[in-house]
């Protein structure tokens, strides 16, 4: 991964217009953002056309990009996440299901790929987690899926009742739920 | 809905950031996070945490993506998203002010020999046709030898890619509360802020859609306060300099 201070640099360039540093931010961060897109996306061509757009706002809005916004990594990964939850919205109508839609046969799982399976679970594949992940582990499981799933699969609160086989108004408190005493715990 | 309530206030960013917001709701709370910094720092709270998590692995995107962003931005194609701050109009009479003035300064009309450079080459070996047009395409160009400047600044345009890329060739001499903006001046005696002139080294914009390449174009420079023009649709302070953008041979 690019070092922040490079990252930060090659924004800055960005944002005067220089191409060159552009090109060379796409290079480095591409696969990050697009990593995400195609996970909580997971359709290639939704994906590529997020990153598209991503890289577009990114072109036009560098200069919005301030060093006490913290990372810069962190900053681009929330440009393409924002997107991908608005694909989403429009994309994906609450409730869908894959029956329902003409492309069928083609349409991948909406849903987690390893059903039943813990989304924290994989998560821990990956590094870089510690706090955060303590946190969520001290969390109820309901809570701690709810959050996750609507974080990491864009799933809206119709789409996790569905999803969780609960009433819309026990889905929202767990979310709700979840997220403040995430909140606290960190703060702790 | 009492947005001051402090639990509620991160009870609401964290659902933003969550995505679970959604609809008029998370329009209404975009709108307040704008006006409303505190909620912002909830919001990149949340982001950072979140993002620490590292959970998405990076999957390289297929390189075609790379060569249509590359398209939607610099090509022409109908498509393209103008990179330009401020659009502004003026009347005829305006430029009748300052015309007399433009004429007695110091404008320094370059033809230049050098033909645009494929920047981009290296970065599209799949698509020759595009770097042999970028070859290819008439420049226009205008050097702007300013009052007080060392150096000059160097305006090159693409029609073809509606690219407008300026050179600085010394670092400005300006005040740190100063700016240069540069103008597009139509036939009609409209102008459009193009942005500001680059303190040093390069920077690039691309043309809007409205604007018209051709020989009889010219550009203009005023000094600003910092940031550019206070006006609604022109300069607000002293035009420096206007020149021609000459075709490139």
């Amino acid at each position: 991964m690019a070092d922040a201070e490079h990252l930060r640099s090659l924004l800055h360039a960005t944002a005067r217009g220089d191409q060159r540093a552009f090109s060379e931010l796409y290079r480095a961060t591409s696969s990050h953002l697009y990593g995400l897109l195609i996970r909580m996306l997971q359709r290639r061509d939704w994906a590529e056309e997020a990153l598209q757009d991503c890289f577009i706002k990114i072109w036009q809005k560098a200069e919005t990009y301030e060093a006490d916004k913290g990372a810069p990594l962190t900053w681009l990964l929330s440009v393409a996440r924002y997107r991908a939850l608005d694909l989403l919205r429009v994309k994906r109508p609450e409730v869908e299901l894959p029956d329902n839609d003409e492309e069928g046969a083609s349409l991948p799982p909406l849903t987690l790929q390893d059903e039943g399976q813990d989304p924290l679970a994989r998560a821990s594949e990956t590094q870089g987690i510690a706090r955060m992940r303590e946190c969520l582990r001290e969390l109820p499981t309901e809570q701690r899926q709810a959050v996750l799933l609507a974080y990491y699969e864009g799933y809206t609160h119709q789409e996790l009742a569905t999803r969780m086989n609960a009433p819309l108004g026990t889905v929202k408190s767990w979310v709700r739920r979840g997220l403040a005493r995430l909140r606290e715990a960190l703060d702790r | 809905m009492n947005y001051r309530s402090t639990k509620l206030r991160q009870a609401l960013a964290s659902e933003y950031v969550a995505g679970t917001l959604i609809g008029a709701a998370r329009k209404r709370f975009k709108r307040l996070m704008a006006e409303d910094p505190t909620l912002l720092e909830e919001v990149r709270y949340w982001e950072e945490r979140f993002g620490d998590l590292g959970i998405f692995e990076p999957v390289p995107p297929r390189e075609l993506v790379w060569t249509e962003i590359e398209q939607r931005i610099y090509q022409t194609a109908g498509n393209v998203i103008p990179i330009v701050a401020k659009r502004q109009q003026r009347s005829l009479m305006f430029w009748r002010l300052w015309a007399g003035l433009a004429t007695a300064a110091t404008v320094v009309l370059a033809v230049m020999l050098v033909r645009e450079q494929p920047a981009r080459a290296p970065l599209l070996p799949d698509r020759p046709q595009v770097v042999e047009r970028l070859v290819q395409a008439q420049a226009y160009v205008a050097a702007l030898k300013l009052p007080n400047e060392d150096g000059q600044w160097t305006v090159s345009v693409l029609p073809d890619s509606r690219a407008l890329r300026v050179i600085a060739s010394e670092p400005a001499k300006l005040k740190e509360d100063e700016d240069y903006e540069l103008w597009w001046m139509a036939d009609d005696g409209s102008v459009t802020s193009l942005g500001l002139l680059p303190r040093e080294g390069a920077w690039q914009v691309l043309l809007p859609l409205h604007l018209r390449v051709k020989a009889s174009g010219r550009v203009a420079v005023s000094l600003e306060q910092a940031g550019g023009s206070q006006a609604e649709n022109g300069p607000s302070g002293p035009v420096l300099l206007a020149a021609p953008l000459v075709p490139s041979v």
